[in-house]
């Protein structure tokens, strides 16, 4: 499979990357990794005119966790992600999110941006966003804007952002009480898979270390877009951690319910559903019972 | 005589440092100059009657050098053992991936752009997809001239099956199926394709029978076998997929056509749709066994998948009707295959050639018979076991036959007997054997024997000639060893060259677990004659006998007295002078003492040497998801002698990821005639990460047909891998697989099933 000619930039700031952009419209297509759109592009499913690589602005590949606000560049790496020590103690579900994207070669080139960018229904760093309640800070030639991931998907492989826009960085608010996260996700290989179902659960205790002042459950390839469980995450929300862990059973079936997975040749959504429902209560035992022990 | 010193010890593979630090040149690295790139156009349908091709767009393209159809070619059937090939689809296609046409350009590029302005009308036909349902009456015909679809059939049987079974004690009756799996090479099928001014073509191809692919290509372009010659360059795998191949003819065709050299190579995904995957077989199965578990009769019943024309398929459904018959002493044997053609990607060799569908069937259902019994399945395989020096139902002479002692070594090295005894929820273990062949008369079938040339220069250089095929799996390493080790130097005094058909002798090729016995009797033989005329010099340079002499180290020397000794490169500098420069030529060739079998009773001995095996899983079975994980796995394989351990352990551990892979993950799913997970992010191999520890065993009895005592194991290394993982998965869960691969979606709801009954 051959690669349709286009033109290729690589811009040398952020400015002149969204101004690149914008001047072509729906035809031109940001470079990060590569991972997806190099793919894409030979399957003759995007057929840009004009590419440009965002590998020359150094400043969006930074990962800044010294304030409260923990800022992540969109051209971060995955390996990068999996790797930072910080990241490991604040919010570890990211961490191990990343860690089983693809495989090694994969994770050293691809980009959490693109990661999100590329709005896989299955995208395996888009569950634990979710869950951390994440914030898009985005680029264009009009001025930088704030996204809520929650409300960046529009559906399989779309998104909110309109040609010219682009994700610079990623937000995360530092957990303010104890916290703890875990990321499941269903592969039919030990590595080099897409995730059939992806189930992050967040929890955070509130100061007095007593009440879960916030659980999320974030879930991959269980709908058109990544999403929350809200239902189910406010069936534990105030209680401890005690109360919580024998919910389980119930609050898992609210997790199911609200998703819509599809069958395809990957899984059976009855599968996914199974597999989920299942994952859900392993993941929410782990990480209530390491905030009891804490 | 010296001892043996470079057969039997373990050498990294002699190209291996090339390999590994990218100096190889395989085929799809070469370039001539003035060379063109080719590209196929390929069926969207799976059944379509072609109305009307206008390439006209195509050929009008700037750096478009030529678009060929059916209506360039010759226009002559062909086939490699049928005559329902055609170089391009004549009036109709026959599968998602049929070949339509054809361009050849100055660039891939420019090649691919060309295909997109090629006008074809169809009108879509029926189309069937299973072979149950393509020998249905009424169903629609993938070959007019083949009624009821039906592209052969084998029959087969010795004995008194039925009086046999109803006297058993215990009868398994059950159905199998092994699904349909693509051989995964790191290199897509391709070729360059290169003609001269008088018409002769060239073709660098990396595939697995140099010689005998000449012989359908020279009919279906209308050549004589002598315009068609064959170059082999390294290639990345075959595994039984790179033998004929349209891939090529269309090289060669627009080679014809432009006078100029044609580089065509398939992409991934067209090797996926068009290539050669595995024959899937549905295979009915009745064992029965008296009250000691000494089994009475088997009867089969199979039906394999051709798909759209046939490569080997109906020799593979043959061979997995009997070929297992010689693992155990079966006496009441019979079985029936029928060969289907459907509208799907064509199906043909696969490491194992319906044996491994065999074995999975066959060492099914000796668990279930033993579990019948209440009898330990290893004591039960010993039981049955066949031996050495005897002959099978089939009239097979088998020499040399460790299975016993694979049996005791793999169940000794796995803890068998303490894990089966200690039953522990989710986690079990599993057994199988596993017997083969080390050639098969039946299918190279004007002879199957195997010649060397070896050379030796002025400069002492040994240069090896054959006609087999290394496609990685370290045949020019034992090749070089066997040499070495029969002239008496040291190993990197010897080359193995290229497979150039106007130069190397005529070989069968890579299949049926040959290359070591077939081609290294042949290297051996020419070694032996190289070495009695080289011998002869040196015995007149020493006044001495020729039957004194011996050479060792590159030293030639008279018996006795070792320190009296001549060069090696000087007794050949000296023989090329005095012979004017002619070198010193050995040949030979190996004459096995192999039959056709007869036609009607399938009796006769088709293979020199039959290598056996038994390989045990460790299992454990995730109760949530229903994900199989082998957690160990032991692989005792008697190989005859050894040549070169390292590499049979190799062979062996591969051979186990391929059979793993198979059973767990590996499946081509068509869906409404088209394959729909035609790449690696759908078609699952397993990655390093899902491969267990294998500890391999090489069990060497001296096998007296092989050279150097040794056998085979490319494909033995893979037939038994699948059984012993379902066996296993049986032994943890209670769940008897009859169908590949074992998805844990199916997995988990079989063993939902069971909690059901056990409760209700
Ligand atoms: C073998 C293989 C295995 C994979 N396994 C996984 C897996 O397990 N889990 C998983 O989630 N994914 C997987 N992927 C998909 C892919 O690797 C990831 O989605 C990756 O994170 C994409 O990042 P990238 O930097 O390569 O994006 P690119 O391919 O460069 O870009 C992807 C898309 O995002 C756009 N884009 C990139 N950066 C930005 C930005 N900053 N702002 C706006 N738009 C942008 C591009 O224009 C493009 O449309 C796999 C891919 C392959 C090839």
């Amino acid at each position: 499979m051959r690669i349709k000619p286009f033109e290729y930039h690589a811009a040398s700031d952020l400015r002149e990357a969204v101004q690149m952009l914008s001047e072509e419209g729906a035809d031109a297509r940001a470079l990060a990794g590569g991972t997806d759109l190099v793919l894409a592009m030979k399957h003759k499913a995007v057929l840009p005119k004009k590419v440009v690589s965002l590998h020359r602005i150094t400043e969006m590949a930074a990962i800044n966790t010294e304030g409260d606000e923990i800022k992540i560049g969109a051209l971060a790496t995955h390996s990068e992600l999996a790797a930072h020590l910080e990241l490991q103690k604040v919010v570890p579900i990211l961490c191990q999110a990343v860690s089983l994207i693809g495989s090694w070669q994969i994770r050293n080139s691809a980009t959490i941006g693109g990661n999100l960018a590329h709005a896989s229904p299955a995208a395996d760093s888009a569950a634990p966003l979710l869950a951390l309640d994440a914030t898009l800070v985005t680029t264009s030639p009009s001025g930088d804007e704030n996204i809520p991931l929650a409300s960046f998907f529009s559906g399989p492989g779309a998104t909110i952002l309109h040609p010219g826009q682009i994700i610079k960085e990623i937000i995360i608010l530092r957990p303010q009480g104890r916290s703890s996260g875990r990321y499941l996700k269903l592969m039919r290989k030990r590595a080099v898979d897409l995730s059939q179902a992806g189930v992050a659960f967040q929890a955070e205790l509130d100061p007095a270390g007593e009440k879960l002042a916030k659980v999320a459950i974030g879930l991959g390839g269980m709908a058109p877009t990544p999403i929350r469980a809200p239902e189910a995450e406010g069936m534990l929300e105030g209680l401890s951690c005690a109360e919580a862990l024998k919910k389980i059973p119930s609050v898992a079936r609210a997790v199911v319910a609200a998703t819509s997975p599809i069958d395809d040749i990957r899984a059976s959504a009855a599968y996914r559903k199974l597999v989920a429902e299942a994952f859900f209560k392993q993941a929410a035992q782990e990480v209530l019972t390491s905030l009891t022990a804490g | 005589m010296p001892k043996i010193q470079i057969v039997g010890r373990s050498y990294p593979q002699i190209d291996g440092m090339e390999k590994a630090t990218g100096r190889t040149r395989f085929a799809s690295d070469i370039k001539l100059a003035g060379m063109l790139h080719a590209r196929v156009l390929r069926s969207p349908y799976p059944h379509a009657r072609i109305l009307n091709i206008d390439t006209s767009r195509a050929k009008a393209l700037p750096g478009v050098k030529a678009v060929v159809t059916y209506a360039d070619t010759p226009g002559i059937k062909f086939g490699p053992r049928s005559d329902d090939w055609t170089i391009f689809a004549d009036d109709k296609v026959r599968f998602c991936g049929d070949e339509v046409a054809a361009v050849a350009a100055v660039d891939e590029d420019t090649a691919e752009e060309a295909l997109e302005l090629i006008r074809v009308e169809y009108e879509e036909l029926p189309f069937v997809e299973s072979p149950l349902e393509a020998l249905k009456p009424g169903a629609p015909l993938v070959h007019e001239d083949h009624p009821g679809n039906v592209a052969a059939e084998f029959k087969v049987e010795a004995g008194d099956v039925d009086r046999a079974l109803a006297n058993s004690h215990v009868v398994c009756e059950e159905s199998f199926y092994t699904n349909q799996t693509y051989q995964a090479y790191l290199e897509p099928m391709g070729a360059v394709a290169d003609v001269d001014l008088a018409g002769r073509i060239t073709l660098y191809a990396g595939n697995q029978i140099p010689s005998m692919i000449r012989v359908p290509y020279a009919k279906a372009l209308g050549l004589t076998l002598d315009q068609v010659r064959v170059v082999l360059p390294d290639y990345g795998g075959g595994f039984g997929a790179k033998m004929e191949t349209n891939t090529h003819l269309v090289a060669m065709l627009l080679a014809q056509k432009t006078g100029r050299p044609v580089r065509h190579f398939n992409t991934r995904h067209d090797d996926f749709i068009a290539g050669n995957p595995r024959v899937p077989m549905y295979i009915d199965i009745k064992l029965g066994a008296d009250k000691e578990g000494v089994i009475t009769g088997k009867e089969v019943k199979v039906i394999g998948d051709a798909g759209a024309r046939i490569v080997y398929s109906q020799i593979i459904v043959a061979t997995a009707c009997y070929r297992v018959d010689s693992l155990y002493r079966f006496k009441n044997v019979r079985a029936k295959g029928i060969t289907a053609y459907t509208n799907t990607v064509p199906t043909s060799c696969f490491r194992g050639f319906g044996n491994t569908q065999a074995t999975f069937v066959l060492e099914s259902a000796m668990d279930i018979l033993a579990h019948k019994l209440g009898m330990d399945p290893a004591e039960m395989r010993v039981k049955n076991s066949i031996g050495p020096d005897s002959v099978s139902v089939h009239g097979w002479k088998i020499n040399s036959c460790g299975l016993k002692e694979c049996v005791e070594e793999a169940t000794k090295m796995s803890g068998w007997a303490e894990k089966k005894a200690k039953k522990r929820p989710l986690k079990g273990i599993g057994l199988s054997c596993c017997n083969h062949v080390s050639g098969n008369r039946a299918f190279a079938r004007e002879f199957d024997g195997g010649a060397g040339i070896v050379r030796i220069g002025r400069d002492g250089r040994i240069s090896v000639y054959h006609g087999e095929s290394d496609m990685g799996q370290g045949q020019k390493t034992v090749y070089a060893q066997i040499a070495a080790e029969t002239l008496g130097v040291p190993l990197d005094w010897v080359s193995v060259m290229q497979v150039d058909t106007d130069i190397s002798p005529w070989g069968f090729g890579s299949f049926a677990t040959r290359g070591t016995l077939m081609g290294g009797n042949g290297v051996l033989a020419a070694s032996k004659d190289a070495f009695i005329k080289l011998a002869q010099v040196a015995a007149d340079m020493m006044e001495s006998n020729v039957d004194d002499v011996v050479c060792e180290g590159g030293r030639f020397y008279v018996k006795g007295s070792p320190d009296k000794s001549l060069d090696f490169k000087e007794v050949a500098l000296n023989a090329t002078d005095s012979n004017h420069g002619s070198p010193v030529m050995g040949t030979g060739f190996y004459d096995p003492p192999t039959v056709l079998p007869d036609p009607k009773t399938k009796q006769g001995n088709i293979s020199p040497a039959y290598p056996f095996g038994c390989q045990i899983a460790e299992v454990e079975v995730d109760p949530t998801t229903g994900k199989v994980t082998v957690t160990n796995f032991v692989a005792a394989h008697d190989v005859g002698r050894a040549i070169n351990p390292m590499a049979l352990e190799g062979q062996i551990q591969g051979g186990v990821a391929q059979g793993l892979g198979w059973t767990l993950m590996e499946n081509m799913v068509t869906n409404k005639g088209k394959v729909a997970n035609a790449n690696f992010l759908d078609y699952l191999i397993p990655t390093a990460l899902d491969m267990p520890p294998v500890e391999p065993k090489l069990i060497e009895p001296y096998e007296p047909n092989g050279p150097y005592g040794a056998k085979g194991i490319g494909e033995p290394a893979i037939n038994p891998t699948m059984s012993a993982i379902t066996n296993a998965i049986y032994d943890a869960t209670g769940v008897r697989i009859t169908e590949l691969p074992v998805s844990p979606e199916k997995l988990l709801a079989e063993m939902e099933k069971l909690k059901g009954s056990h409760e209700g």
